[in-house]
């Protein structure tokens, strides 16, 4: 290894270079082409420097090797992480040839649009003018396509289109609609209710209701519609709405949910305070009755133009603003993301299990039902992210059966949770599932940890839930930490393998085995309490808190070989909240019917 | 020839990451290169007719793709490319497609960065966020976050070489 410094935008940054078979250009040359290939993977790279790395590359094949090793690694890197719409790739359907040709047309024509935009920021005055009679004039259910641009282009341009909102949309905001429903033709849809209920009574809240510009107010219930221009909006009660056109809506009290596909980027919320202008995304709105609104992205991109200056704000996802009023100005502060401050999905009443809407309501991060796999993957109920994939040796029959995973002796599988470095365990969480052991043994339900290179120990526990059984060492008839028969809750900051550190919770009483029995660890601050079947079982106590996040696994210890601490029997309902399971909430849960109950089995 | 069809469907989906890499290397970074892909796609599958299975389907693939790259070159703005078709050949030419499993240790690779550089990954890779933004949450310029990239890049790139090697003596 040999070490070289260069300065970099006034900074020293300090980089290795590693020999790599002698295929590294050296001195400056290196330190010229490296500043060379960075700014063009940036997109920064200027025409004159694009002329001099394009002549550096025709003649030296070294440097082409430099050059096609580090744009394949950005190649994969975005392949990997699933930027800029990758995961769409991993799976062509000859199906969707239709849909993939309209893409191509649809790329085609964003890209003479990019041309037009350059154009469209020189005369913002005529942009302005056509933007107020495109609106006048607009009568179709699909929007117009001028704001369809694809996601990698809205990175780059992002600044740019909402320029052009700001200028379009700012000053648009006209004295609230009235609120008797105007006459005009719907601009929405409700695809459905849980309990809805307006303040105009004779209106109604059922599947198909067409809603017309106006202004409505939610008093009870959860509403779920769809705007003509193609974006979803979940509304909370007590909420009032303006429905302003096919992609734009005013929230003035409440909380809304915006769902944007491709199709209906640039869906517009207003708020008091600002106008929220959506680049493809889901996020969260909520307004207070001071005006003040808390915005949330859940996913993808959202930028807030700030009423009365030119201040705009890009939020990305799992970021959080709120915007409030002081002295006169809107102050906009970054606040922590509060997954449980809105409803993101409406469950469907009629399909739903009671325990499963119960556990819903109670909003979890991560509910796995195991219904079923597709492709080898359980569904996360509570959206996209943090799906589990079954991982089996292909012998035997661990896998779903009747809607709960079954863990065979025979096949030692686990269940990963894909994308798991987003899950914000720090301080509360607690873990619900229910198990059936197949007899006293030990094996590890849930783990979390964070993954390391050591071979024997490739996890660091962080926290465990798991089931206690003989070990077959005799040192452990004597460890006080090891108590067969009995469920054990482990929280360990940082994570580590060292067993003399973390906290462990123990069940009161012993576990049964061949026998459902529900099981939640909750860490409150510094208590840890363990539930089996409704019940406080056990208690601890451990002040720290995590710092990092964790990968997320089922079945065993680690979340890869070797084996260790395989659990036998059968796992279902697994949810895990970022936040405290109230003791009302653990008894309410247990005292529902488990979902598959109905497929036969008697023992609950 | 449903079995065929079926066949067909496999291969594509098979090369997707490896022909969106290879656009890449052409294009010289990711802009537009998924735009690129979808047309690569569409060519393969009006042409799935056309394909001879007892050839190697790699080339025949790659081959459409060099040509999507080039007539993509020919409807952008000559001041927004960066390669010309001469240097496009002969990358072309040099790329090493082995990027399936390079993808298949890269996971592992990553899991041995230190928690802050897996963090930059995850902001830039999966968030889209450009080097400015997050320097700017992180006290850094600009430049100094695209350098880490650069340097993480390059660490990743050995740690998958070395794999490879590994793998292959192994």
């Amino acid at each position: 290894m040999r070490g070289t410094k260069f300065a970099i935008g006034g900074i020293r940054v300090s980089e290795k270079l590693p020999n790599s078979d002698g295929a590294e250009p050296s001195g400056a040359k290196s330190d010229g082409l490296r500043l060379l290939i960075t700014d063009l993977i940036s997109g920064e790279l200027a025409p004159r420097e694009a002329e001099r790395l394009t002549r550096l590359l025709a003649k030296d094949s070294t440097a082409r090797a430099e050059y096609q090793r580090q744009i394949v690694m950005h190649a994969m890197l975005h392949w990997r992480y699933g930027g800029a719409g990758m995961s769409d790739q991993s799976e062509i359907n000859p199906r969707t040839i239709l849909e993939l040709m309209e893409e191509v047309e649809e790329a085609a024509e964003r890209r003479s649009r990019q041309q037009a935009l350059a154009q469209v920021r020189q005369g913002t005055d005529r942009a302005l003018q056509q933007r107020k009679s495109a609106s006048l004039g607009r009568n179709s259910h699909r929007r117009a396509r001028a704001i369809i641009i694809p996601r990698s282009v809205a990175y780059v341009l992002a600044g740019s289109i909402v320029a052009l909102f700001a200028l379009v949309i700012y000053g648009l905001w006209p004295q609230p609609l009235p609120t008797t429903v105007a006459t005009v033709e719907g601009v929405a849809t409700v695809e459905d209710s849980v309990e809805a209920e307006w303040r105009d009574s004779e209106l109604s809240s059922s599947p198909g209701t067409r809603l017309s510009r106006g202004r409505y107010e939610l008093v009870g219930g959860i509403l779920e519609l769809s705007m003509d221009d193609g974006a979803m909006v979940m509304v909370e009660s007590p909420a009032i709405m303006e429905l302003v056109a096919a992609g734009r809506m005013r929230l003035h009290r409440g909380k809304l949910v915006g769902k944007v596909p491709r199709s209906a980027i640039g869906f517009v919320v207003e708020t008091p305070l600002a106008t929220l202008v959506d680049l493809g995304t889901e996020f969260g709105v909520a307004v207070d009755e001071h005006d003040a609104s808390n915005v949330q992205v859940f996913d993808g991109r959202v930028e807030a133009v700030i009423r009365g200056d030119d201040q705009r704000v890009p939020l990305v996802r799992d970021q959080a603003v709120r915007m409030a009023l002081v002295d006169g100005r809107t102050q906009v502060s970054v606040v922590p993301l509060e997954q449980m401050q809105f409803v993101r999905r409406l469950p469907n009443r009629e399909k739903v299990p009671p325990y499963a809407a119960a556990v819903l309501k109670a909003k979890p991060l991560i509910y796995w039902r195991f219904e079923a796999a597709e492709r080898g993957t359980v569904k996360n109920e509570m959206g996209g992210r943090f799906q589990g994939r079954i991982q089996t040796s292909g012998v035997g029959a661990t896998g779903l059966r009747d809607g709960v995973m079954v863990f065979e002796p025979s096949n030692p599988g686990l269940v990963v949770c894909e994308n798991p470095r987003d899950l914000p365990i720090l301080r509360d969480y607690s873990v619900e599932l229910w198990m059936k052991p197949a007899r006293q043994h030990r094996g590890a339900l849930v783990s979390m940890g964070v993954q390391t290179t050591d071979v024997k120990h490739p996890t660091n526990s962080g926290i465990l839930v798991a089931v206690c059984g003989p070990t077959g060492r005799p040192r452990d008839l004597e460890d006080p930490k090891n108590r067969p028969g009995y469920i054990r809750f482990l929280h360990r900051s940082p994570p580590t393998e060292d067993g003399r550190f973390g906290t462990s919770c123990y069940s009161g009483e012993r576990y049964t085995a061949a026998t459902w029995q529900h099981v939640v660890a909750v860490k409150d601050g510094p208590e840890m309490r363990l539930y089996v079947n409704g019940q406080l079982s056990g208690q601890a106590t451990d002040a720290s808190v995590f710092s990092s996040s964790f990968c997320f696994h089922i079945g065993q210890l680690y979340a890869r070989s070797p084996v260790e601490r395989p659990f036998v029997g059968e796992l279902d309902e697994l949810a895990v909240y970022d936040r405290v399971l109230r003791a009302d909430e653990v008894i309410e849960h247990f005292e529902l019917p488990r979902p598959s109950l109905h497929r036969g089995d008697t023992s609950r | 020839m449903e079995a065929d069809s079926q066949q067909y469907h496999q291969i594509v989906t098979d090369f997707q990451s490896s022909l969106y890499a290879f656009i890449c290397s052409l294009m010289g970074g990711s802009e537009n290169a998924r735009d690129v892909l979808q047309e690569v796609n569409l060519v393969l599958w009006s042409k799935a007719g056309e394909y001879d299975s007892s050839r190697e389907f790699r080339p025949w693939a790659f081959r459409i793709a060099y040509l999507q790259v080039l007539a993509f070159r020919r409807r952008q703005q000559r001041d927004r490319l960066v390669f010309d078709d001469a240097l496009i050949n002969t990358i072309a030419a040099e790329f090493v497609d082995d990027v399936d499993s390079r993808l298949a240790a890269l996971d592992r690779c990553i899991d041995g960065l230190a928690e802050t550089h897996r963090d930059l990954l995850r902001k830039h890779y999966e968030e889209g966020r450009a080097p400015s933004s997050i320097g700017e949450s992180m006290g850094r310029t600009a430049n100094a976050v695209a350098a880490s990239l650069y340097r993480i890049r390059r660490v990743l790139a050995e740690c998958v070489e070395r794999s490879l090697r590994l793998e292959g003596s192994g």
